[in-house]
């Protein structure tokens, strides 16, 4: 996985422009679950892995991969993600309402993301959760990141970090044998 | 959902599917953002000095060059044998026939004689005895 991550970007290093639908190929999934599951609203995930992919293809020819892609790639979207929640200056629990507007009972024509029934109801039960748990949830499940990156990019302790996951995983089952059994 | 193990999978298996138009659409802007970007060429210095292990190297490449060097110049200096400048000796200094003849010119006897005795003490330790002949012959290497 990583070799093959290390082979595309020095695809790219040397202008085989192929190498991006790849990438593009490889991660738009994750990225999009990603984001779906740290925003509320349904343009904003569009526009913000839109901005990952297309800035990661500006970048492209002098980017140096250091540790994971896919781990990097997650934490352009997080990072984009949490400035798009600062700037709209939104509370750190979304409401039911907000909710509802992500996952959208029906995809448009011009919606990049159709959603699955378990991934609308995943989302239902994300926007419950505190900012910060919601961001190492989904850092370690769709960016498949370590909690000591996570931690680094939350800049507390990997304890902390790990409490995190705990506690957020614990709200999302009650959240969601709530929904199950609903 | 009891165990953590449980959700865990539940949040991993919950799929999405993505539009091929859009998917066209990001691609095709990939695309042309790529294009448009410009190819630097690498920054050497960057290259070598960003791992820790390259720049341990680099520095002990260059100790070791320099210390080779060192103890080259050393080594050389101490080995060069010691060489007596070559000066080649003015004719006029040999003893030849021409010098005699000349020294003779100028001031006679007494002339030859201190040109003898230059000769004979330049040429060091030796037999006390010895002939213009064989003066002449040796001086000039005959």
């Amino acid at each position: 996985m990583r070799f093959e991550d290390r082979v595309l970007v020095w695809r790219l290093n040397r202008g085989d422009a192929t190498a991006l639908s790849r990438v593009y190929e490889k991660y738009r999934a994750d990225l999009l679950r990603l984001a779906l599951s740290l925003l509320s609203d349904r343009a904003g995930v569009e526009d913000v892995v839109q901005d990952v992919f297309v800035g990661f293809a500006g970048a492209a020819r002098t980017f140096r991969l250091t540790g994971s892609l896919k781990s990097y790639l997650a934490t352009c979207t997080a990072n984009a993600a949490r400035n798009r929640l600062k700037a709209a200056a939104r509370r750190t629990t979304a409401s039911l309402a907000e909710a509802l507007d992500v996952v959208g009972t029906a995809a448009g024509p011009d919606e990049w993301a159709m959603l699955s029934e378990e991934f609308q109801q995943v989302c239902r039960a994300m926007v419950q959760l505190p900012a910060e748990q919601r961001e190492v949830v989904t850092l370690h499940l769709y960016g498949d990141m370590p909690f000591r990156e996570i931690a680094a990019w939350q800049k507390t302790s990997i304890k902390t970090v790990q409490s995190r996951y705990r506690y957020g995983l614990d709200k999302l089952r009650s959240a969601l044998n709530g929904e199950v059994t609903r | 959902m009891k165990r953590h193990g449980d959700i865990e999978r539940f949040l991993k298996d919950a799929s999405i599917k993505t539009c091929d138009a859009m998917n066209e659409r990001v691609r095709g802007r990939m695309r042309e953002v790529y294009a448009s970007s410009t190819s630097r060429p690498p920054n050497v210095w960057k290259l070598v000095f960003e791992s820790r292990a390259v720049r341990l190297a680099a520095a002990a490449a260059i100790v070791t060059g320099t210390g080779i060097l060192a103890v080259h110049l050393v080594t050389a200096r101490k080995a060069a044998p010691v060489v007596p400048p070559m000066v080649a000796k003015s004719p006029l200094g040999r003893t030849t026939a021409l010098s005699l003849s000349l020294a003779y010119k100028r001031g006679g006897m007494e002339a030859v004689d201190r040109l003898y005795e230059k000769a004979t003490e330049e040429r060091g330790p030796g037999p006390t005895a010895l002939t213009i002949e064989e003066l002449i012959a040796e001086d000039n290497n005959l």
